[in-house]
């Protein structure tokens, strides 16, 4: 009985976890967008956001971008040497014109931009 | 592979560590507090040792090696006990029905945990944006400096380290950033809560108050709910408990009992900010319960030393200022003499303790009613101190009081929370014992 109920204790446990990690949530889906970014980008960069979302939108994916990111560093008001443009296409678009584009991924309803910033 | 052998590590680390205990602290039944004591003892040594280990760039696989040989060094001093082990303890042993009964109640826990888990992959707000944000940065190895920047400050990079430098240890073995990881940690210090509580009664033989506690506990779905969301709280709350017991313990136990009891009271600090308090307040009315006692005293600060050192270290060297001290000015301690403030923080605090904290106030009421020394006790006196100290932040704070209370004022309380429930329960079953024999 003793074994029955450790082994049901743990066989939930691992069914939960296992349900856990496929589970898709928002940071999963900025995740995915930013595959080939991260790719891309060195660990030791520093990245600029920009989006064309409201304040408290843009605020929840500096902190969620933040996360997918580390240890990479991403800031809002400073400039540093890339720039992240994470886009709601139903909306206006931000023009960075003086900066070099390095690659564009459209991916669950947003438009993540990797730009190198021109000095 | 590597976390193959970091398991390898903590299984030898918590055998070695347990037998030594056992040189302090083998009271009849205390085998189960004593594993739990080990566990969190190796962990913690394990968080300090790969904090510095990232201080002098070490790599994961010399870390792995040098704690290897820690634990071949501890094996050397407790082979011979360990060759004599049995599983069957003697006195005070938990019979096949208790364990049986043990696990009914680990599995309802379970069950309510993973209900409520479900909502937070990566942990609530604090729980990705912070502390397994802060893991990821130490997880990176070379680069964990870049946690302490300037353009983190939201992120509150001043929070200590303990919790995120566990996760970053298994990631950087595991070799990804699974969410199973920060979620496990969650769940097995849930759980250590309630068998810390069980296995302090069941020494006391005060079993079939532990078996009320453990059956009660999956009752209160706000604190696993809580304690879900892969915050430090619920870590806290664990240390301030264990601090609790081995202080309910010391007269008990062997006089060496005071090293652990510095050790887990200090390593608190390494937690959350919350445990520099704790640790201020539990050493004063340490020093002051026992300033005839030099000897407790002097053993209660080696115990403290190691956590205390890497504390400074760490708040000196490495963390910037915390948000809230960073912003006191003239103006922030002039809220003192603002009475609103006070009504307000009050009248919060005593709505909160009935929508989520229930039990305590019946529990403070039938302490009142069956041991009123309960509340001039060292426990008491302690706890409440904190409580005070916690709520007096608010007097403080430069932000929006009610906000600050909607978001913090249930997390501070929630590390009490154990530890109050804990000390009543303690009081109340040895008024009662009493009553009954006389």
């Amino acid at each position: 009985m003793i074994l029955v109920l450790s082994a049901l204790i743990l066989t939930w446990l691992i069914s939960f976890l296992r349900g856990l990690e496929r589970k898709e949530t928002n940071i999963d889906r900025l995740s995915s967008g930013l595959y080939v970014i991260r790719m891309i980008l060195p660990e030791s960069a520093d990245i600029t956001l920009f989006t064309n979302m409201d304040p408290a939108r843009e605020t929840e994916l500096l902190a969620q971008s933040q996360f997918v990111l580390a240890p990479r560093l991403v800031v809002k008001d400073r400039p540093a040497p890339y720039i992240l443009l994470i886009e709601d296409p139903f909306f206006p678009g931000k023009k960075m014109e003086n900066d070099r584009q390095i690659c564009s991924v459209h991916k669950n309803n947003l438009v993540y931009t990797l730009l190198k910033r021109k000095d | 592979m590597l976390l193959f052998i970091l398991l390898l590590n903590i299984m030898v680390w918590v055998i070695t560590v347990n037998q030594l205990l056992k040189r302090i602290f083998s009271l009849p039944g205390s085998m189960l507090l004593r594993i739990i004591l080990s566990i969190y003892l190796t962990l913690t040594i394990f968080s300090f040792l790969y904090f510095l280990s990232l201080l002098v760039s070490l790599s994961i696989m010399a870390f792995l090696t040098g704690i290897f040989i820690i634990s071949i060094i501890l094996l050397s001093f407790t082979w011979k006990e360990l060759k004599k082990i049995t599983f069957r303890s003697g006195t005070g042993k938990i019979s096949p029905v208790q364990l049986l009964l043990i696990l009914v109640c680990v599995l309802a826990i379970t069950g309510i945990f993973i209900d409520v888990a479900q909502r937070y992959k990566y942990g609530d707000w604090d729980g990705w944006a912070l502390w397994n944000l802060h893991a990821k940065f130490l997880a990176s190895g070379s680069l964990y400096y870049r946690l302490f920047s300037s353009n983190l400050a939201w992120a509150s990079p001043d929070y200590p380290l303990m919790l995120p430098s566990w996760i970053a240890i298994f990631w950087r073995c595991l070799g990804n950033f699974s969410p199973v990881i920060p979620s496990v940690i969650a769940y097995i210090v849930l759980i250590s809560i309630a068998l810390s509580v069980f296995a302090s009664l069941h020494i006391q033989k005060q079993t079939a108050v532990g078996f009320l506690f453990l059956i009660l506990f999956p009752m209160d779905h706000v604190f696993i709910a809580r304690s879900s969301t892969q915050y430090a709280d619920t870590l806290m709350a664990l240390f301030i408990l264990l601090s609790m017991i081995l202080f309910h313990h010391r007269n008990t136990g062997d006089k060496k009992l005071y090293y652990l009891l510095g050790f887990f009271t200090a390593s608190s600090a390494w937690i959350k900010n919350e445990g520099i308090l704790f640790f201020l307040v539990f050493s004063f009315y340490f020093i002051f319960s026992s300033w005839r006692n030099r000897s407790a005293i002097t053993r209660y600060f080696t115990g403290a030393l190691l956590p205390l050192l890497v504390i400074i270290l760490f708040k000196t060297g490495y963390a910037p200022v915390n948000g809230l001290v960073k912003i006191q000015s003239v103006n922030t301690f002039l809220q003192v003499f603002d009475i609103s403030r006070y009504i307000k923080i009050g009248q919060f605090y005593i709505s909160l303790l009935f929508t989520d904290f229930p039990v305590i106030i019946p529990l403070i009421v039938t302490a009142f009613i069956l041991d009123r020394k309960y509340f001039l006790s060292w426990n008491s006196i302690i706890l409440m101190t904190m409580q005070i100290g916690f709520l007096s932040v608010f007097l403080f704070t430069t932000r929006d009081l009610t906000w600050g209370l909607n978001t913090a004022c249930d997390r501070l309380t929630h590390q009490l929370y154990p530890a109050l429930i804990y000390t009543i329960i303690c009081s109340i079953s040895i008024r009662l014992k009493y009553l009954h024999l006389h």
